[in-house]
């Protein structure tokens, strides 16, 4: 290919994204990691977990999100009697033209960006079948297969304080999670500016920085950033020294863990890291993009056992001394 | 970006060659350090070895570790991306630009990454050289440089100067032996041949190897030594020497002039003298003066022998010649034989003994009681055929002259043996001056100085060519002490006589100082006897502390 189109490509792909990013900065104050991590997520075709408690912010950054790409938005309050059908769509009877027939009703599903706020509240029947849908990007309702249209995004939210009533989210369907992303309580300043803007007589208008479609494409250039062998051991290593008795494991993961990541990790952690060197402004991954990217990858991949969960152990720590032991090895 | 990568490969390899060259000389150095410990606590100068050695080591171990430590070009790639910060753009670009598979941005990538280290200078990346190292490599070349101008003690170089001297001595010694040896077994006479092996003789020359240890060549001269005295044991003849030299007193009583004679010769011990004075006892011998028998008896014993036959004028003569003969003869086996009687050493006479048949160790005695048995048998047939006073019958004559014959073989059997006897004597003389010169100082005879040739100093005393093997000391310089305290003296009036009668002829030869040198081989000979290894220690110890104890009295004294 061309290398001026080439050029040109990686040059849109940093343009959107950062126009994408100052849209949504116009409403949300500071987050900008996690603005960032979601929007990569969202190119890569993944869903996010976020993890924050109430007033953060979350549902307000991703209703941005969802204006700022000009897609069709829906959101989910999940709570304990929420059913399946409340979520995929059910049949219900209609009368067309004298005739009664069942036709199908779409859950809110059928969006393009779907917030799935509180996800551990609902009863893991209903978080399976979002976690169905999320995988398959479709709906099976009556032996009726509906398609969701693309692109479709999951972010999921959940309060880390409130456990009573809640119903934890399986490894299995954690797995399907591209990034676990945690909201902070902003500092003091962004607590200000907080204050300032959402106080105001006037909100800030939020007017749409990408389509559906440059998200599409912005994932195609990203999957073409090449990565070489020696990175790619880097992420290989990573990822496997998650599992207690590997060689690279540390002394923590022995103790600590139960069970390591995936190869689903590793590919959301390579997808990432090629959007994270695109935005670097170079046309390879480096170490220092998976570095970057593996925390958020692998935090909720990450199984603990008896002794860390009694312990308390944060697997953002375990992460941070795998990485650091596999770049001394 | 290949010559990028290569100024930094080189950059990395050079501080690793420099890291590589501190850590073998530290290990070269460490060695050589060792070494010459080993040396210097032993008081040795260090040998050129150890530094040879060390300086190998170093080269070796400098190559080896340079070799395993040096950086390919994927090494330098990574480290340059790590030094400069560069996140893995040379790696990638490496990669991308041998892989086989079509990559979109492979150009773009490369290209960037060559405007990256465009503005890059590779010669920042530092050599990282250890100081600890460093210093530690430059202080330990220092200290075993240093070694090398550290000089062997003095009591090593006066030890190795000593071990050259021995070696130098035995030396010159086995080659003086050698040719004492062959010029030996030149002189010597068929008789001396018979009695000695010269290979035995020759071996014994070989058997003083040089050798630079001291203890050795004195154990190699003892040996010899020995191996001399014992042969000179072997050839002792006491027996037989004091035989004759009893039967010579008892001859010296004879009224017999040619006994006397006879006598005068065996009492001197005289060898020669005596065979010449038998050979008067014969009845046939080729001497022109003091013939046994006049030229007409001989005449008639040839006539005699013939069958021819004699007048009674003829006969009386003979018979008066024979009985004459007889007489004498008698007069010198019957008193030979009584000295061999007194002596009683020997064993008794068996029937029908013959002269052919003689012991070896003790002849002298058997022969002169066969020739006075024979003499009698010969003086009883005289006697018996005289009875009558008439003349013997022819036959009978014969008969007498066969016994007169058979005891000239009986003389010829004792001249032969004082052959014998002398070539014994001769060869122990021979024997005991070798042995003597061996102990003394062959050196001297070769006209060389005082003090050097065959003994071997002890370390200490005077240095060569300065000393005396005289007791006299008129040097006015000091001798050194060489700590040898333990001297061998003898109790005043409890030792051996050291005072020998010998006639002059038959000593060692003469010396104004023989109380000395017999000391001094006295000395030598308990050297000798200290120094064998099949004496027990614990004897030797007894000895040492005998002599030390002795010399204490003395000095209390």
């Amino acid at each position: 290919m061309d290398k001026e189109k080439l050029e040109a490509e990686v040059d849109s792909f940093k343009h959107t994204f950062r126009e994408i990013k100052e849209e949504v900065g116009k409403f949300i104050v500071g987050q900008e990691d996690i603005i960032q991590n979601v929007l990569i997520s969202i190119c890569c075709g993944g869903h996010v977990l976020l993890e924050g408690v109430p007033g953060l912010g979350k549902t307000a950054l991703v209703n941005t999100i969802a204006t700022a790409l000009e897609l069709k938005f829906k959101r989910i309050q999940f709570t304990p009697d929420l059913l399946p059908s409340d979520v995929v769509g059910t049949q219900i009877l209609t009368e067309n033209q004298g005739k009664r027939e069942f036709s199908f009703q779409p859950g809110p599903v059928f969006c393009n960006i779907l917030l799935a706020d509180e996800i551990n509240r609902a009863t893991p029947k209903t978080q399976s079948a979002l976690l169905e849908t999320m995988q398959e990007k479709r709906v099976t309702v009556a032996n009726t297969t509906h398609s969701i249209g693309l692109p479709f995004f999951v972010l999921a939210t959940q309060n880390p304080i409130e456990n009573d009533g809640t119903y934890p989210l399986p490894e299995a369907q954690l797995d399907r999670f591209f990034f676990k992303l945690k909201v902070e309580i902003p500092n003091h300043d962004e607590f200000v500016e907080i204050l300032h803007r959402t106080s105001g007589k006037e909100q800030p208008k939020l007017y749409p920085a990408a389509t559906g479609k440059d998200i599409i494409s912005m994932g195609k250039t990203i999957s073409e950033i090449p990565i070489a062998t020696e990175v790619m051991d880097h992420l290989v290593k990573i990822v496997r020294a998650t599992h207690p008795g590997n060689e690279n494991a540390p002394t923590e993961v022995n103790q600590y863990v139960r069970n390591g990541a995936s190869p689903r990790a590793a590919q959301a952690i390579l997808a990432a890291s090629r959007a994270s060197a695109i935005l670097d402004g170079r046309y390879h991954v480096a170490k220092e993009d998976i570095d970057k990217m593996a925390v958020q990858a692998i935090r909720h991949r990450l199984i603990l056992s008896f002794e860390g969960e009694a312990e308390g152990v944060n697997p953002d720590h375990i992460i941070e001394s795998i990485i650091s032991k596999v770049r001394k090895s | 970006m290949h010559t990028f990568i290569s100024k930094v490969r080189r950059r990395l390899n050079t501080g690793i060659a420099i890291n590589s060259f501190l850590l073998a000389l530290l290990i070269a150095s460490a060695l050589i350090v060792s070494l010459s410990l080993y040396f210097i606590i032993r008081g040795h100068a260090v040998e050129t070895w150890a530094f040879i050695t060390g300086g190998c080591i170093a080269l070796l171990s400098w190559i080896a570790l340079w070799v395993t430590k040096k950086k390919n070009t994927q090494q330098a790639a990574i480290y340059s991306d790590s030094h400069f910060q560069l996140k893995d753009s040379i790696v990638s670009s490496l990669e991308f630009e041998n892989g086989s598979t079509e990559q979109k941005y492979k150009e773009l990538q490369y290209a960037q990454t060559e405007k990256k280290i465009a503005s890059i200078d590779s010669s920042t990346i530092p050599l990282s050289i250890s100081k600890k190292l460093l210093a530690g490599s430059l202080a330990s070349a220092l200290v075993a440089t240093s070694f090398a101008f550290v000089p062997a003690s003095q009591a090593v170089l006066d030890r190795l100067q000593k071990e050259k001297e021995t070696k130098a001595q035995t030396e010159e010694i086995q080659k003086l032996v050698e040719a004492e040896v062959e010029k030996l077994l030149e002189d010597l006479s068929e008789h001396e041949k018979a009695l000695i092996d010269s290979d035995q003789i020759r071996k014994w020359a070989k058997e003083l190897k040089p050798t630079a240890k001291e203890r050795e060549a004195m154990l190699n001269m003892a040996r010899v030594k020995q191996e001399i005295q014992k042969k000179i044991a072997g050839l002792e003849n006491r027996k037989n020497e004091a035989l004759l030299k009893a039967a010579g007193l008892k001859l010296k009583e004879s009224s017999n002039s040619k006994a006397k004679q006879a006598g005068e010769a065996m009492s001197q011990k005289d060898f020669d003298a005596v065979k010449k004075s038998l050979e008067k006892f014969k009845l046939k011998n080729d001497q022109e003066k003091e013939h046994a028998v006049d030229d007409a008896t001989k005449e008639l014993m040839e006539q005699l022998k013939k069958g021819e036959q004699l007048t009674p004028e003829e006969r009386k003569k003979l018979m008066e010649e024979f009985k004459k003969k007889l007489a004498e003869v008698r007069e010198l086996t019957k008193r030979m034989a009584a000295a061999a009687q007194e002596g009683n050493q020997g064993e008794g006479l068996e029937e029908g003994a013959k002269f052919d048949n003689l012991p070896e160790d003790f002849p002298l005695d058997r022969l002169m009681k066969l020739m006075n048995k024979h003499a009698m048998d010969m003086q009883e047939f005289m006697d018996g055929e005289m009875l009558d006073g008439e003349l013997m019958e022819l036959e009978e004559l014969m008969e007498l002259l066969e016994m007169l014959e058979e005891m000239d073989e009986g003389l010829e059997e004792m001249q032969d043996e004082m052959d014998e006897m002398d070539a014994r004597r001769r060869l122990r003389q021979r024997l005991q001056e070798l042995r003597k010169r061996l102990g003394s100082g062959m050196g001297k005879q070769q006209g060389q100085k005082q003090g050097k040739g065959l003994r071997l100093n002890m370390p200490g005393g005077k240095k060569p060519g300065t000393g005396t093997d005289n007791s006299r000391r008129n040097q006015k310089d000091e001798d050194i002490d060489n700590k040898n305290h333990s001297k061998i003296k003898g109790q005043q009036g409890k030792g051996p006589v050291q005072k020998k009668i010998e006639a002059a002829d038959s000593g060692t030869g003469t010396s104004h100082l023989k109380g000395s040198a017999q000391q001094r081989d006295y000395e030598h000979q308990m050297s000798s006897y200290l120094n064998r290894d099949d004496i027990p220690e614990d004897m030797k110890q007894a000895m040492r502390q005998y002599y030390k104890d002795i010399h204490a009295t003395e000095q209390a004294k």
